[in-house]
């Protein structure tokens, strides 16, 4: 009986002990970008376009030390995340041969729904003592304690185009609001007025919800004359968003276009306008940018793609890095560039479309 | 009149659920019972009702199979990747069903022989399987699958029908006829009953297992030919959580989650029922959260009814 208690006891204790770490890790210290959380990512008042923003700080000051970095990354599966896998190594790349000497160390998570195994991951270069972190969490919170440890050490950490996290100074990535904005806008000028559905991603995702109502309120703002007449969710998956599409074109037998939240769900949908031999009657376009989104557009099948520029968000992100560690102040909200890709630019020099340039330092 | 209702109860129960269902959707919107909608409910089905009918095969022995999901994504891959590089269609099938065949075998092994329960068995070859399907295609999609395949197993066979629904109902029908009339079936639902007992009465229960593992993946196999035709994309990273509808399917066709009891043509109409009311509630313009809400009801009242016949039927005269 004793001995019963006494293990009652002692498992009550650990209970006590493991409920109140995430009080304890909230606890912790300031956080930096509360009026953030507040207002929203996508609306942030002090937020700042990147090709603004660059042409307001200047040149990038020259480290002086050698500097190592980490980049604790979401899903190598996704060929989204490899792209901004790549264009960190890029950036890298670009600043060795700048002069710097400079380092990263980018690995990622095993799948999109590896919470702890990324964790692990993070807490292993939060150990390993880097100048500085960038980091995509896989949730809102799944990265915190080893973000708390980060913190406490004063190491610089800045999130890639992630579910925002109070606890991280400095968010660069794409705007997803503007995203939904973009295709909305390039919706109008092609089909002027008319009924048009969106397929959706997971709605627990911020991106899937921002691209969806940023799509939506543009028209209401600018063009009237267009109808979001159905919003259904596609799960971010390819057959569900053809299933979806299948009834969603036989629902609304006048729908002028779909929208879909990324390409893998619009590469399933444009199987269903091809089958309902709809192809150029229905303009579809998905998000993101993937190579497979590029070669149907190239074959006259997807009309086009917000394309997100993964490549160069981690280049953003990085630039960024290398700015803090030099001692310049950048903003909390960095939106990097997005354009549509259709028929008319798909073949053109990406890096002309968006006005890039390689950094420069002092 | 009796008799059909004491031995195909639950079939009439999810028959009538789909009538009501048709009745309730097409009053909102009549495009519901228009003769294209109902075939998008059929054609949708088949994807978790070729799953489901492997599914099915395996709970009854006693098993359950999650590595569906993932299996569907490698064996696409593959087989996008080998039709892609020129192999004819009818080849290209073989090989998926070879392949499925194959991996159904592993976890019938790992279940029978390495005696690990079903579950952690196709737990872990869940995870094996969608590692080999990013392994083999370095998780980029294997585009561009030729027409000739595409029409082969999705094209329209007779005017409205398409190819994958001979293929669903000729599984269908397979699977019928070897759970029901062969001795192979009968002693699948003598394990699922009472492992024990078979053993006794000489079944031999190991291979026998083994083989409804195999013969369960043929189904997924089949989907996943199925969903490349209607693509024309093999996808790596899809079949997330397909291995959840292929069971709802099964469960809502009656099948017992304890084995032993179930019918391939429950399933069938499962996945009818599953697939007319993800297009209802997408016709009948239901919030996108209230379709999982009502999803996991229907669900919860199909396995309640399920229970409740098992109870009746236990009186005198129950059914397998």
């Amino acid at each position: 009986m004793k001995r019963h208690l006494g293990r009652g006891m002692s498992l009550l204790a650990a209970l006590a002990l493991l409920f109140s770490l995430p009080v304890m890790a909230v606890d912790y210290g300031d956080t930096p970008s509360a009026d953030v959380a507040e207002q929203g990512q996508d609306f942030y008042d002090k937020a700042e376009y990147y090709n603004e923003l660059k042409a307001r700080l200047g040149p990038i000051p020259r480290p002086d030390k050698p500097i190592r970095l980490g980049f604790c990354c979401k899903a190598f599966e996704n060929e989204f995340w490899r792209l901004i896998r790549d264009g960190s190594e890029v950036a890298v790349q670009n600043m060795k041969d700048a002069g710097l000497d400079i380092s990263i160390d980018v690995r990622a998570a095993q799948g999109e729904s590896d919470e702890h195994g990324q964790l692990a991951l993070m807490n292993d270069m939060v150990k390993r003592g880097y100048d500085g972190i960038l980091t995509s969490p896989i949730s809102d919170g799944n990265l915190l304690p080893a973000v708390e440890r980060a913190r406490a050490n004063q190491t610089p950490l800045i999130m890639i185009n992630s579910t925002f996290m109070p606890q991280i100074e400095v968010s660069v990535g794409a705007r997803h609001w503007r995203a939904g904005e973009l295709a909305a806008e390039w919706m109008s000028t092609r089909i002027g007025e008319g009924e048009v559905a969106i397929i959706t991603g997971m709605m627990s995702s911020s991106s899937a919800r921002s691209r969806t109502e940023g799509f939506t309120k543009w028209f209401a703002d600018n063009n009237p004359k267009i109808t979001v007449v159905d919003v259904q969710n596609g799960n971010w998956d390819r057959m569900k968003a053809k299933d979806v599409a299948d009834v969603l074109l036989k629902k609304h037998p006048n729908l002028r276009g779909i929208y879909c939240n990324n390409d893998t769900m619009a590469m399933g949908a444009i199987e269903s306008i091809k089958s309902a031999n709809k192809l150029g009657k229905v303009y579809l376009l998905g998000t993101d940018g993937t190579s497979e989104a590029h070669a149907s557009i190239r074959a006259g099948e997807l009309s086009g793609t917000v394309d997100n520029m993964p490549k160069y968000i981690s280049q953003i992100g990085i630039e960024m890095m290398v700015r803090r560690l030099g001692g310049q102040e950048v903003p909390k909200v960095i939106y990097t560039p997005g354009v549509v890709i259709d028929q008319s630019n798909v073949d053109d020099d990406i890096e002309t479309v968006i006005g890039w340039e390689k950094p420069v330092f002092k | 009149m009796n008799k059909l209702f004491s031995h195909h109860g639950r079939e009439i129960s999810v028959l009538v659920a789909i009538a009501a269902m048709f009745v309730i959707f097409s009053l909102i919107d009549p495009l519901y019972i228009s003769g294209d909608n109902i075939r998008d409910i059929v054609e949708h089905a088949t994807i978790y009702g070729l799953m489901g009918l492997g599914v099915t095969g395996i709970i009854i022995a006693g098993g359950i199979d999650l590595s569906v999901g993932p299996a569907l994504a490698f064996i696409a891959v593959v087989v996008a990747r080998q039709a892609v590089s020129g192999v004819p269609p009818l080849l290209c099938v073989a090989l998926g069903i070879a392949m499925g065949m194959v991996m159904g075998m592993a976890n019938g092994a790992l279940v029978s022989y390495v005696r690990l329960q079903p579950f952690i068995a196709t737990m872990g070859t869940m995870s094996v399987f969608r590692g080999l399907a990013y392994l083999y295609t370095q998780a980029v999609p294997v585009i561009g699958v030729p027409r000739p395949y595409r029409l082969l197993v999705d094209g329209e066979m007779i005017p409205f029908v398409r190819a994958s629904i001979f293929i669903f109902l000729g599984f269908a029908v397979f699977l019928h006829i070897l759970l029901k009339y062969t001795c192979f079936g009968n002693h699948v639902y003598a394990i699922g009953g009472n492992e024990e007992a078979a053993r006794l009465s000489g079944v031999k229960v190991k291979s026998t297992r083994t083989l409804m593992f195999a013969i369960g993946m043929i189904g997924t196999a089949l989907a996943a030919i199925v969903q490349l035709g209607k693509l024309g994309t093999g996808d790596p990273t899809t079949g997330q959580g397909y291995e959840l509808e292929a069971i709802a399917a099964a469960a809502i066709g009656g099948t017992s989650m304890a084995g032993g009891r179930g019918t391939v043509l429950g399933t069938v109409l499962g996945a009818i029922l599953f697939s007319g009311l993800k297009v209802g509630l997408i016709t009948s313009g239901v919030d996108t959260f209230w379709q999982y809400v009502a999803t996991g009801t229907v669900i919860i009242v199909s396995a309640s009814v399920e229970v409740l016949q098992t109870r009746l039927a236990d009186a005198p005269g129950g059914r397998r």
